[in-house]
């Protein structure tokens, strides 16, 4: 993205009239945009949204960025009344996304008009494309206000429409987060997304619905409730623990029902093994996939995994088997543990291994060396293919963390040890 | 030096980027002027369809006529450079992403959260951008207004990126724009269906910080750091537009 700075170069002893002509170009496509450094690259109506924030520009010349906006917006109402595909011609549908990117971009106020008379448009005619649809949204979100509850039925409109249905929920938690409306809205969502397949991530709504009250009651309050809705008679019995199971993906909507074990009884996650922990889930010890709290004082129990039927030999076996392991290092690790809490939950501390480590794809390993225990520490060893810098980064950041997340040291004086399996063995 | 053959229809077109008030237009031709490596009848051609074009009347109008001959026709004038060396140099390639590129690069995941542009550019919860990028292991569209990929090799990068200004001066980009965040991406250069070039001016029709690498035997390409000495350039590459499955693709705060 060019800067306010950039832009307004660009600009720079270009007449009135040029910068409304360059504002008009840029939005429909005639002017490419030929700016980026190869890494960043920049959309063409990036200019026109770096000279609306512009704060110092002399007036007549601000007024010509906003006649250009206004004279494309103008040319996108007079296609959608008389087109008779939206899909035709492709120029006008990108220009359209343009258009609304800028308002969404900038909320800039004499764009509201135009943002809200497109998405009142668009909301009565069916035929209109997911993708238009999607940049026209975008553009009226922008001028969603707190209190204007004379918008909600078009928003529910949006909540109601698969595609944007996400959107749709923002601008009611605009309009109001402590509505009942967040709630049911929510609810709604979360069945469709199970029971639909509507593309819409649910739990990450409830996430800031919670932060925008402050509170996570109303997590509480929704999962209650779908709870119940879902074990009603004639329900689909499976629909709570799909629920469920979407809940347990990942560990912040994990954490809702360590949260809550009063309200949410820890529910019987262990067939979730097969298909969301993969290969991970034949190494976890029993009471990590029922999610019973770690009872070993004093000791971290990291699960041991692997990806690939070799690596699951112990630690040793390089020196009876040579050849069966590619070439690899290892790095001794120890966990320094006298904070360790005797509750530190296993499948908690596993996973954030396998967010960090798992995902890299690589072969990995990670034993706990059986002999190093002591009350105040836990050796574990990580095995890895050999002169793979990115991994041993990314294991030394999720020791790091793992370290922390426990509320313990690493204890570096024995370690981290980086050698090849071979010369250890 | 190469003398750039210019035609006579294109002159004007010289006289305006040469004479613009914006050094990135100037730069544009001096990177056409000073890649001795270009194929002659590739700019040849370029000059040809340029000068069909209608008469320009602002620096930045020529500017854009000269992007838009390379984007309605990029199989023809990018990815001309010789192929990088064989792995494994260059075997992990590595591109620094701005947040603000998560709408073009995952729309179905911006979708799925309501997430705007306007969300992105102002600093978006750092525990919403992780879904979008720690937590998201997907695949990934990659590709800038011309379909190209710029990169750099990851090996080289990784003892660095810890400091991402540093690594951002010398990879020549620009983060003033850019809000509290970037994304590191690395991808294994067996995922991309096409080979890696070394670029040449024409495939940095819209860069101002990049110079060529005038060894036309060379096999890998240089970035040219923004304030820092030229020997501090890092390896780069460019290649075609694809969809990628990195095996990093993490928000790193500035």
């Amino acid at each position: 993205m060019i800067t306010v700075e950039q832009a307004k170069k660009r600009i720079t002893n270009l007449p009135v009239e040029a910068v409304r002509e360059l504002v008009v170009r840029r939005l429909m496509g005639e002017d490419m945009a030929p700016v980026g450094d190869g890494y960043f690259d920049e959309p063409s109506e990036d200019l026109v949204i770096q000279l609306l924030r512009c704060e110092d520009l002399p007036e007549p010349t601000g007024d010509a960025v906003i006649e250009g906006c206004l004279h494309v917006y103008g040319q996108l109402f007079a296609w959608l009344h008389t087109t008779k595909s939206f899909l035709a011609p492709p120029s006008m549908t990108s220009t359209l996304e343009r258009a609304c990117s800028v308002a969404d971009a900038t909320g800039h106020p004499k764009l509201e008009g135009s943002a809200q008379a497109l998405l009142s448009f668009a909301s009565k005619t069916p035929q209109f494309p997911d993708g238009s649809l999607w940049a026209v949204v975008r553009g009226a979100l922008s001028y969603v206000k707190p209190s204007d509850k004379t918008q909600v039925s078009l928003w529910e409109t949006v909540l109601r429409t698969p595609s944007v249905s996400a959107y749709g929920f923002m601008a009611l938690l605009t309009i109001d987060p402590y509505s009942n409306r967040i709630d049911r809205a929510l609810e709604e969502l979360f069945l469709h997304q199970i029971c639909d397949a509507w593309a819409v991530d649910t739990p990450f709504l409830m996430r800031r619905a919670a932060r925008q009250r402050r509170s996570n009651r109303v997590i509480e309050n929704v999962l209650s409730d779908l709870q119940e809705q879902t074990s009603l008679p004639g329900t689909a019995s499976n629909v709570w623990n799909e629920i469920t199971r979407e809940l347990a993906r990942r560990e912040w909507s994990r954490d809702w029902f360590r949260s809550s074990p009063a309200v949410f009884p820890a529910p019987d996650w262990s067939y979730i093994s097969d298909r969301d922990l993969g290969p991970f889930n034949t190494f976890l010890p029993k009471e990590v996939a029922e999610f019973q709290p770690f009872a070993g004082k004093g000791y971290v129990n990291v699960a041991s995994w692997c990806s690939e039927p070799e690596f699951a030999l112990p630690f040793n076996v390089p020196r009876t088997m040579p050849g069966q392991l590619p070439p690899c290092d290892m790095s001794i690790y120890g966990i320094h543990s006298p904070a360790v809490p005797s509750t530190a939950p296993g499948l908690r501390i596993a996973d954030e291994w396998t967010r960090h480590v798992g995902k890299t794809g690589k072969r990995i390993q990670i034993k706990e060396s059986p002999r190093s225990r002591t009350e105040q520490r836990v050796d574990f060893t990580v095995i890895y293919p050999s002169e793979d810098f990115q991994t041993r980064r990314i294991v030394n950041q999720a020791v790091s963390r793992l370290a922390e997340m426990i509320g313990s040291t690493l204890d570096y004086s024995q370690g981290p040890v980086h050698a090849s399996v071979n010369d250890v063995a | 030096m190469m003398s750039l053959d210019i035609p006579a229809s294109c002159k004007q077109w010289q006289g305006l980027m040469d004479g613009s008030g914006d050094a990135k237009h100037r730069a544009i031709v001096a990177n056409l002027r000073n890649d001795e490596c270009l194929d002659k009848t590739v700019v040849v051609e370029f000059f040809r369809r340029l000068g069909a074009m209608p008469e320009r009347k602002t620096p930045e109008e020529a500017y854009s006529q000269s992007y838009e001959v390379i984007r309605a026709d990029p199989a023809n004038f990018t990815c001309t450079g010789l192929e990088v060396e064989p792995e494994p140099s260059l075997g992990t390639l590595f591109r620094l992403e701005s947040v603000t590129s998560l709408l073009r690069r995952l729309p179905e995941e911006c979708k799925k959260r309501g997430i705007k542009k306007d969300h992105l550019l102002h600093r978006i919860p750092i525990e919403d951008l992780a879904v979008l990028t720690d937590e998201y292991a997907g695949p990934v569209s990659l590709g800038n207004g011309l379909g190209l990929v710029w990169v750099s090799d990851a090996a080289t990068v990784a003892p660095i990126e810890a400091d991402v200004r540093a690594l951002a001066d010398r990879l020549g980009l620009q983060l003033d724009g850019e809000p509290g965040s970037v994304i590191l991406c690395v991808y294994n250069r067996k995922e991309v269906a096409t080979q890696p070039h070394v670029p040449r001016a024409f495939d940095a029709i819209d860069q101002e910080n990049w110079s060529p690498n005038n060894d036309c035997l060379a096999r890998t390409g240089r970035t040219r750091p923004l304030t820092r000495p030229a020997e501090e350039g890092l390896p780069e590459a460019v290649h075609r537009g694809c969809v990628v499955t990195p095996h990093r693709w993490e928000s790193a705060a500035l």
